[in-house]
């Protein structure tokens, strides 16, 4: 199949921007306006750090801070870590598969401004009467009804979710279309790379597991209006049922493009072919399909669900997990390993993730469950998962990529500098929250009995080395296109077929192709030469 | 996995495992129903790939679409006025018409220049 542009002038400016249908282009914006919630979210956290700095309330009132927690947490989840994914994924995977543009653009684009309109709209709840949403990121029912959260700041969170996750749906139908169809010649599907088959495995569950979301939020606003939907006498467990059919994969949506993401670094600072590759492609299947099927085990409390099948399913993931943690650590093992920014961050998500991994086994048996539900053991865990694991792999990404979307490579010393921050954050954030968690300090309050004085107060130490991590990155972004380093088309001999094409890609992404043999076609091309 | 539906067909297969595996457990109906839906939607697509017509010999891709960002943005307000009433979920509907009616347009002019 041959690919051309229809000739059109390129729209130039930022209208051009805003309409473009260029891949790379949606991908970008998206990956801006991503950030932007980053940003916007961030602040909420420090916000509550500030708060439970010490016992008593001090700078922000009880509902405030109802409303931070689950604007941080909506604006991580719904508007930052999911669009963050599928942008990266937008932009790489018809460069990795040597496809000239996405299937279905206009789809694409489509998704773009309904998750930006979706986000708007949750933030925009801070102006109408009663405040924003503050009924937490999963809206638990009754809590959520028109009763118990009155205002239109939750109608309008539900729009805003409604939206951005309609906008996701969109995203994942064009990239499961590009990824099955749009292979250039020679890109069978067992010669993808280990970041497409994350994305491939993405897709699936974000187009399986996201439309239930989008039905639970609509009927949950017609109660809202009208009643009668979730009132009777099963319907909040139908609910959380409903909710968490999705609240569980897309935690695995928001993981596994970063799993793929550190993968291709590992390789490339490796300079070794991606180990037990047949292995990883089939654990990202079985850990997608085992991730559908374990979401009420966040309901072990209610006492209303089955906790043997949900309890095994969930212990389950660890053998996919433990496949995954294999073939990263086989590929470093026996390579000429490089420390870079990108490699350290990428080692930092696995240590990371490990941490969120394992405590997510002590909460998948209900008895240790009982104990520790809706404690900030709990916050603990899924900060180790979402902000260890998938922020650290994002970033392991964008120092890597950096340099194929701009031309110019980041600056490595700035790199580490940040590294080490967040190293240093994140840890000093999140441990303490297990001990406390432990000891018995329930989520979403806004202060606490002077006993957990002083470990909060290293957490909110903590949060705040983190938000200079994040300011040093984003210095160095700025630093670095206003000082370039030119990086050349393939600045660390990585293996897949982005690296063929030109820093920044040209429209149509390449103007030839390699021969490809395998997942790594660069690598074969190396090997060939010598 | 060679073939482009494989690996769907493969995944759908686990999904329809574990709904069976559920019943050992549980025959509560939004178990099955979820998850069992999830199989058969994967399984589609998995049949739309396997007898899907060949693709075209060119295919052309559009440089901008204006009519996309009027849809998004209709949709957008259509959603966002539900609970506010219909001051302002009729605008929405009427900027999602000209939108999907700006669309239209643009895939005609572009069937035609191709």
């Amino acid at each position: 199949m041959t690919t051309v542009a229809l000739e059109r002038p390129r729209p130039s400016g930022l209208v051009g921007w805003v309409a473009s249908t260029d891949h790379k282009r949606i991908a970008l914006m998206q990956v801006a306006a991503s950030m932007g919630f980053f940003v916007a979210s961030g602040i909420a956290a420090l916000l509550m750090r500030s708060e439970l700095a010490k016992p008593g309330m001090q700078i922000v009132s009880r509902q405030s801070y109802d409303e931070l927690f689950t604007i941080h947490g909506s604006g991580m989840i719904y508007l930052t870590v999911t669009p963050l994914a599928l942008a990266v994924g937008l932009y790489l995977i018809p460069l990795q598969i040597g496809a000239a543009e996405v299937a279905w653009p206009r789809l694409a684009l489509l998704g773009l401004w309904l998750f930006v309109a979706g986000g708007v709209i949750m933030y925009l709840g801070f102006a109408v009467d009663h405040g924003a949403a503050k009924a937490g990121w999963f809206a638990t029912y009754p809590l959520s009804d028109a009763a118990n959260t009155s205002g239109k700041g939750e109608d309008m969170w539900i729009c805003g979710v409604f939206l951005a996750v309609l906008g996701n749906t969109i995203q994942s139908g064009s990239l499961l279309a590009t990824i099955v169809g749009k292979r250039a010649p020679g890109m069978t599907m067992s010669r993808l790379s280990p970041f497409t088959w994350s994305m491939l495995a993405t897709v699936l569950m974000a187009l399986t597991s996201f439309p239930v979301l989008l039905g639970t939020m609509a009927a949950l606003e017609w109660d809202r209006l009208h009643g009668g939907v979730f009132s009777g006498h099963y319907g909040p467990v139908a609910y959380q049922l409903l909710f968490w059919f999705y609240g569980h994969p897309v935690v695995y949506v928001m993981f596994f493009p970063f799993v793929g993401m550190a993968a291709e670094v590992v390789s490339a600072f490796s300079a070794r072919r991606f180990f037990a590759y047949k292995g990883f492609t089939f654990s990202i299947l079985l850990f997608a399909a085992l991730s559908m099927s374990v979401w009420a085990h966040h309901m072990f409390a209610t006492g209303r669900i089955n906790n043997e099948y949900f309890s095994l399913t969930s212990t389950m993931l660890i053998v996919p997990a433990g496949l995954e943690y294999f073939a990263l650590i086989g590929t470093m093992i026996g390579g000429a390993i490089v420390f870079s920014t990108a490699m350290l961050f990428a080692i930092g998500f696995l240590l990371l993730f490990l941490i969120g991994g394992l405590t997510g086994i002590i909460v998948a048996s209900p008895p240790l469950d009982y104990h520790l539900t809706d404690s900030y053991f709990y916050v603990a865990h899924f900060h180790y998962a979402l902000f260890g694991g998938s922020l650290f792999a994002f970033f392991a990404g964008a120092y890597y990529w950096f340099p194929k979307v701009t031309g110019a490579l980041l600056r490595e010393s700035l790199g580490k500098l940040q590294f080490l921050l967040m190293l240093v954050g994140a840890n000093l954030t999140f441990f303490p929250m297990l001990v406390l968690g432990f000891e018995g300090m329930p989520r979403r309050v806004a202060t606490y009995p002077p006993r957990f004085t002083s470990l909060n107060a290293l957490e909110t130490v903590g949060g705040f080395v983190i938000a200079l991590g994040v300011l040093v990155f984003f210095v160095n972004v700025w630093w670095s296109l206003r000082r370039r380093v030119e990086a050349g088309n393939d600045p660390f001999g990585g293996p897949t077929l982005e690296w063929w094409t030109s820093s920044p890609p040209p429209r149509l992404n390449f103007d030839s192709l390699p021969p490809i043999r395998s997942f790594a076609p660069l690598f074969d091309m190396r090997d060939d030469r010598r | 996995m060679q073939r482009r539906w494989t690996p769907l067909l493969v995944w759908a297969g686990m999904l329809a495992a574990l709904t069976c595996i559920q019943f050992i457990f549980s025959t509560n109906p939004y178990y099955w129903a979820t998850l069992g839906g999830a199989a058969v939607a994967t399984g589609l697509f998995a049949a739309y790939y396997l007898w899907r017509p060949p693709l075209q010999v060119e295919e052309y891709v559009p440089e901008s679409s204006y009519a996309t960002v009027a849809v998004a943005a209709g949709a957008a307000v259509a959603v966002a006025g539900v609970p506010f009433g219909p001051w302002l979920y009729l605008p929405g509907l009427a900027l999602l018409v000209v939108g999907l009616g700006g669309l239209v347009h643009e895939l005609r002019v572009e069937r035609r220049r191709a």
